[in-house]
């Protein structure tokens, strides 16, 4: 009896046991649950914000398009037709002066002066671009760029290029834009190429036989200014779900290779 | 199980009780949750002492076992506040208080009328139900409101963990009572040692967030 008491005694106390074990169990595995739930809450919570800064972007880049656009149609509608009343007055000036020779030099520097406005204007808000669509504004970007800096610019063309959404288009030419601006000005390339690729992905690249250049140094500069066009070019490139490779293995020269998703265009 | 360790365990119960209520002292107006568990220490402490004088040969005034019943009367009002206060919403305070009544009228009316000097096990119970409700429902609302990023630095995570694991112990026990007196030849001592051992170590995990709980506040401050 006694030996019977004991051993049930021992029972209960060996199910309680048990019991606080699986409780204690039940606790941990709580603690693992809460923080699992917490990441969770605070990867959802990242995950808003970025697309809210994403938002943000694309309202300040469609702002800043919207008054490029007013300030290109500003220069090209004004101005420019102003600009060239002007030399229209001064042409028939010069037909009815005794000596024209004076009038010559005020309708050259008004000549240029015509030309940087329509090269602002275009440069401002390209037209091709939205009539044409993206391949041509391209090769018209060369064609300019060449025809000013007198440095051979190859644009070449390759593969099936798709058509897509205008916004997406306007974007993906300023990186381009952006590309070839600092080619020029900083690279001291006797050469640059662009080569636009179709295909499943669309791949823009931007080459040239210059100096090179180092983005981690650029991002990291502390100088005013230096380093706001590549944040701009990273900020479209997000912007498009598109990756901005910098190809920092070459002893020559540059090459700055843009790859777009199709879907994303 | 002999009388000497009883004593052991008995008495290093009562000095956790006290040692809870002594670190409680010098929590703000502002720490609630803090000072709402300094006074059921205090409660417990003098609940055990009184116990423990009762059960004194020779000072026979009342049983034992009023001392207990009556501890158990106070302790669920004070954890229906204790929670109302973590949660801190409101809209729950008229559950809270609800339940603290209901449960304060018929723990009085079976001491008075049902189990008298017995062990009120049907309140102990129903006590220890309440508590684990309310323990569950706070485990619910912290991964409802996500409060804290390291739960295991929130004091009152370790608290509401003593006071499930102190409550499920003494279901399983008050819900046996009967069979457990029987069993054991109304030999009590196994009985209530290991209700002192399921409050040494409730009392130890709500003493480590107290703990962390001062440590939070001067971090803070």
């Amino acid at each position: 009896m006694v030996g019977s008491s004991e051993y049930q005694v021992a029972l209960m106390i060996a199910i309680g046991t048990v019991g606080m074990f699986l409780l204690a169990v039940a606790i941990i595995l709580f603690m693992v649950f809460y923080q699992k739930k917490m990441l969770q809450e605070q990867y959802k919570r990242q995950q808003m914000e970025l697309e809210h800064q994403h938002k943000m972007m694309e309202a300040a880049l469609e702002s800043q398009e919207q008054e490029r656009r007013r300030l290109a149609g500003e220069l090209h509608d004004s101005i420019g037709a102003m600009l060239s009343t002007i030399r229209v007055g001064i042409t028939t000036l010069a037909r009815q002066a005794s000596d024209p020779q004076p009038f010559e030099q005020s309708k050259e520097m008004l000549d240029d002066t015509i030309s940087s406005v329509r090269r602002i204007s275009r440069d401002l808000m390209p037209s091709t671009l939205e009539k044409f669509g993206f391949v041509q504004a391209v090769k018209e970007l060369c064609e300019r760029f060449h025809a000013t800096s007198l440095l051979p610019i190859h644009c070449v063309e390759d593969g099936e290029i798709k058509d897509f959404e205008k916004g997406r288009e306007l974007l993906l030419f300023r990186v381009v834009q952006e590309l070839l601006n600092n080619a020029l000005k900083h690279s001291r390339a006797t050469e640059i190429t662009v080569s636009v690729q179709g295909g499943e992905q669309l791949i823009v690249s931007v080459e040239d036989d210059g100096i090179g250049f180092n983005p981690e140094a650029i991002r990291n500069s502390k100088e005013n200014g230096k380093g706001l066009g590549l944040f701009n070019m990273e900020n479209r490139t997000r912007l498009l779900h598109a990756s901005l490779d910098f190809d920092t293995q070459r002893t020559k020269g540059s090459k700055i290779t843009l790859t777009v998703p199709y879907e994303q265009v | 199980m002999s009388l000497e360790t009883f004593l052991i365990i008995a008495h290093g119960q009562t000095l956790f009780s006290l040692l809870g209520f002594l670190l409680t002292l010098r929590a703000k107006p502002s720490q609630s949750v803090v000072r709402i568990m300094g006074l059921l220490f205090l409660f417990s402490f003098l609940a055990q002492i009184g116990s423990l004088a009762l059960g004194k040969p020779g000072f026979d005034i009342a049983n034992p076992n009023y001392s207990a019943s009556l501890y158990g009367i106070l302790e669920v009002p004070l954890l229906s506040w204790l929670y109302f206060s973590a949660v801190g919403q409101k809209n729950y305070g008229r559950v809270f208080a609800s339940i603290a009544v209901a449960f304060v009228l018929f723990a009085t009316y079976n001491l008075v009328f049902i189990q008298k000097e017995s062990i009120n096990s049907y309140s102990l119970i129903v006590g220890s139900i309440i508590t684990i409700l309310y323990s569950l429902f706070y485990f619910y609302w912290l991964l409802r409101e996500l409060p804290t990023l390291h739960l295991h630095k929130f004091p009152m995570f370790w608290i509401n963990s003593g006071w499930i694991i102190f409550s499920s112990g003494n279901l399983f026990l008050f819900a046996f009572t009967s069979y457990l007196v029987n069993v054991l030849n109304n030999n009590l001592l196994y009985y209530w040692s290991m209700f002192n051992f399921l409050a040494i170590i409730k009392s130890s995990m709500i003493v480590y967030g107290i703990w962390l709980d001062r440590q939070n506040t001067k971090s803070h401050s």
